[in-house]
C-alpha cells in the first residue's frame, strides 16, 4: 500500500473520510444493489411488477404450480373477486369455505387440507384487521399513531430481506398455526 | 496455502452438514428474468468513421435463473445461473468491421450457489469476487450508457497511427480501466452481515489469488442516498502479477442532483512497468423518467509506460416505462503516447434501448 500514487491515495482517503463522516451523522442503512454492468432492476415487460417470471413459488404458485398451489391460486382469485364485490359474495364464499373446514374436521384432515384451512383462517383474520384498519385510518389520518404506522410500512418495504422481517414472517406463520390448532380443539 | 485449503474445506463441510441436518424446507422459489440491450454505435477515429449495430456492453443482453429455499434457523440457500449472449459487443467492434463478430455463444457470468445465515453469506462457484463492482458504485441512473468502465461503450475502437492509419496502436479498452477488482471468477466468497450500512467481504480464487472489499450504503431524509465501496486485491500471485486497490462513492440528493467518483491503481507489476492509475468523476441529474450526466475519466500508464488516456462523455437516459430505457451518449477519447505523434481523438455516439422482459 506504500506504493500508492499520492493522488490516488488522497482520493481514496478522501472517499473513506467522507464515508466515515456520513456514517457518524445519523441516517438509515439501505440495501444498495449494484446497477452498473448488472441486469436492469425493477419490473419486466412480460414478467410484470416483480421483473421475474416465477416458474415455481411454494407460497404463490407459478407457471407450473402443483395441484395444491393451483387450488390456492384459485382461492386467491376468489379472494380478489370478493374484494371487488364485497358483501354477499364474500360471505357466501367464506361460508362455503367454513363448511368445508368443518367437514375436514369431521373427516380425516390431510396436511394439504390443514394448510388450506390455515390459510383461510389467516385470510379471515387479516380481512377483519383490514376493515379495522380502514375504520381507524378514516378517523386517525393526522394522529401520531398513524404517522408511526406509515413509518412502519416504510420500514417493512426496506426490510423485506432483513433477518427481522423474516423473523416477523415466521412469527406470523406460528400465530396462524396456533389459531388452527386451537380451532381443532387441541 | 494448506491452511487456507483446510479452512475452505471446513466451510464447505459445514455448509453441506447444515443442508443435510437442517429440518424440512419451506418457501421455495424458482424464477427467470432477462434483458435485451441493443444499440447503434457511430464512431470516428479521425481517419474514418462507421456505423455499427451492437450489443451494449455496459449491461449486456442476458438472462438468468434464480432460485432460493428458506430453512429454519434463518438459513436461505439459493442459486444463480446467469449467462450473456452478445452479438457484436460494443466493447469489441472496430471501425471497418463489416461482418458481425464471429459466432454468437453463451458466455457464463454467474454459475453459483449461495447460503445466507445470520452470520453472513457464502457463495461458491463462478460469480462476483468480493472486490467486483467496488470501482463502479453509481447512483446516477445513467450507468446503462456511461459509468466508470469507459471501454464498455466503444472499447474496441482503435487509435490509429498518425502517419499510417492502417496501423492500429491500441484499442480504447487497452488504454483505459477503472481497476475494478477481480471481476467474476470461480471462487469462494464470504460476505459479513451488514452493520449500520457497513459490510465486508473476501474471496479466494484459482491461482492462489484473493481479494477483500468493504461496502457502505446509507440514506438520510434531507440529504439523499450515499453508497461507497473499496476493494483490495493482494493478488501478487501466479495469476495476477500485480496488486490493485480501487474505490468509488456515489451520492444522490433528494433533488435528483448526483455526484459519483471512482479511483484505482494497479501496482507492483512485473518488470519496469509504471504503476497504472485511474480517476473518474461524474455529475448528473435525475428526475422522474429522465437522467442526464457528464463525466470525465483518466487512465495513465496502462498499455505502455507514459500513456495518458482521457475521456469525456455526456449521457442521457429516459425510462418511459419501468421495464424499458432508451439512452444516448456522446463520448470523446484521447490518447497521448511517448515517442510518437499523438493519434487522432476518437469520437463515439451510442443510441439504443434496454428492455427487461
Amino acid at each position: 500500500m506504500n506504493n500508492l500514487n499520492p493522488k490516488i491515495r488522497a482520493h481514496l482517503l478522501g472517499g473513506l473520510l467522507l464515508t466515515y463522516i456520513a456514517a457518524c451523522s445519523g441516517g438509515q442503512p439501505y440495501d444498495y444493489q449494484p446497477t452498473a454492468g448488472e441486469m436492469k432492476q425493477g419490473p419486466g415487460a412480460f414478467s410484470g411488477e416483480s421483473g421475474e417470471l416465477t416458474v415455481y413459488d411454494s407460497k404463490k404458485g407459478g407457471l407450473f404450480p402443483k395441484q395444491g398451489e393451483a387450488q390456492k391460486s384459485g382461492a386467491s382469485a376468489a379472494d380478489s373477486q370478493q374484494s371487488a364485490q364485497p358483501g354477499a359474495a364474500a360471505a357466501a364464499a367464506a361460508g362455503v369455505t367454513a363448511e368445508t373446514a368443518q367437514a375436514d374436521q369431521e373427516a380425516r384432515v390431510t396436511p394439504e387440507e390443514a394448510e388450506e384451512f390455515q390459510e383461510f383462517q389467516q385470510w379471515k383474520k387479516e380481512k377483519e384487521q383490514f376493515h379495522e384498519y380502514q375504520q381507524w385510518k378514516k378517523s386517525n389520518l393526522d394522529s401520531n399513531e398513524y404517522k408511526e404506522f406509515k413509518a412502519y410500512q416504510e420500514w417493512k418495504k426496506t426490510s423485506k430481506s432483513s433477518a427481522d422481517f423474516k423473523e416477523f414472517q415466521e412469527w406470523k406463520e406460528f400465530k396462524a398455526y396456533q389459531q388452527w390448532k386451537k380451532s381443532q380443539g387441541q | 496455502m494448506k491452511t487456507r485449503l483446510k479452512l475452505g474445506l471446513i466451510v464447505l463441510i459445514l455448509a453441506a452438514a447444515m443442508l443435510v441436518l437442517g429440518p424440512a424446507a419451506y418457501a421455495v422459489d424458482f424464477k427467470i428474468s432477462g434483458q435485451i440491450n441493443r444499440a447503434v454505435l457511430w464512431a470516428d477515429n479521425g481517419d474514418s468513421d462507421d456505423l455499427l449495430f451492437v450489443d451494449n456492453d455496459n449491461s449486456s443482453t442476458r438472462f438468468r435463473f434464480t432460485g432460493s429455499n428458506d430453512f429454519d434457523y434463518n438459513i436461505t440457500m439459493g442459486i444463480t445461473w446467469e449467462v450473456e449472449m452478445q452479438s457484436n459487443p460494443s466493447n469489441v467492434v472496430d471501425i471497418g468491421d463489416n461482418d458481425d463478430t464471429g459466432d454468437v455463444t453463451f458466455d457464463e457470468r454467474k454459475i453459483e450457489w449461495w447460503m445466507s445465515t445470520n452470520f453472513g453469506k457464502i457463495y461458491l462457484g463462478q460469480g462476483s469476487t468480493a472486490s467486483d463492482g467496488t470501482a463502479e458504485v453509481d447512483l446516477s441512473g445513467t450507468d446503462v450508457i456511461t459509468y466508470s468502465s469507459i471501454s464498455d461503450m466503444a472499447g474496441g475502437i482503435t487509435f490509429r497511427d498518425k502517419d499510417d492509419s492502417s496501423i492500429k496502436l491500441a484499442a480504447v479498452g487497452d488504454v483505459s480501466s477503472n481497476f475494478d477488482g477481480l471481476s467474476r471468477r470461480d471462487r469462494i466468497r464470504y460476505d459479513t452481515p451488514t452493520w449500520g450500512g457497513f459490510n465486508a467481504a473476501g474471496s479466494y480464487l484459482n491461482g492462489q489469488s484473493w481479494d477483500l472489499a468493504a461496502r457502505f450504503a446509507r440514506q438520510w431524509d434531507g440529504f439523499g442516498k450515499l453508497a461507497a465501496a473499496i476493494g483490495y486485491t493482494g493478488a501478487d500471485t501466479q495469476r495476477f502479477p500485480y496488486k490493485q486497490v480501487d474505490g468509488s462513492v456515489s451520492w444522490l440528493h433528494g433533488s435528483g442532483l448526483n455526484l459519483t467518483f471512482s479511483a484505482g491503481q494497479r501496482y507492483d507489476r512485473e518488470g519496469d512497468a509504471d504503476d497504472s492509475t485511474s480517476i473518474y468523476g461524474k455529475v448528473g441529474f435525475k428526475r422522474g423518467i429522465h437522467a442526464v450526466s457528464l463525466d470525465y475519466g483518466k487512465t495513465d500508464d496502462l498499455d505502455e509506460n507514459g500513456d495518458k488516456f482521457q475521456t469525456v462523455a455526456l449521457g442521457y437516459v429516459i425510462s418511459p416505462w419501468e421495464s424499458i430505457e432508451f439512452y444516448g451518449a456522446y463520448r470523446w477519447h484521447a490518447l497521448e503516447r511517448d515517442d510518437i505523434d499523438d493519434p487522432d481523438d476518437i469520437s463515439a455516439v451510442m443510441i439504443g434501448g434496454r428492455v427487461k422482459f
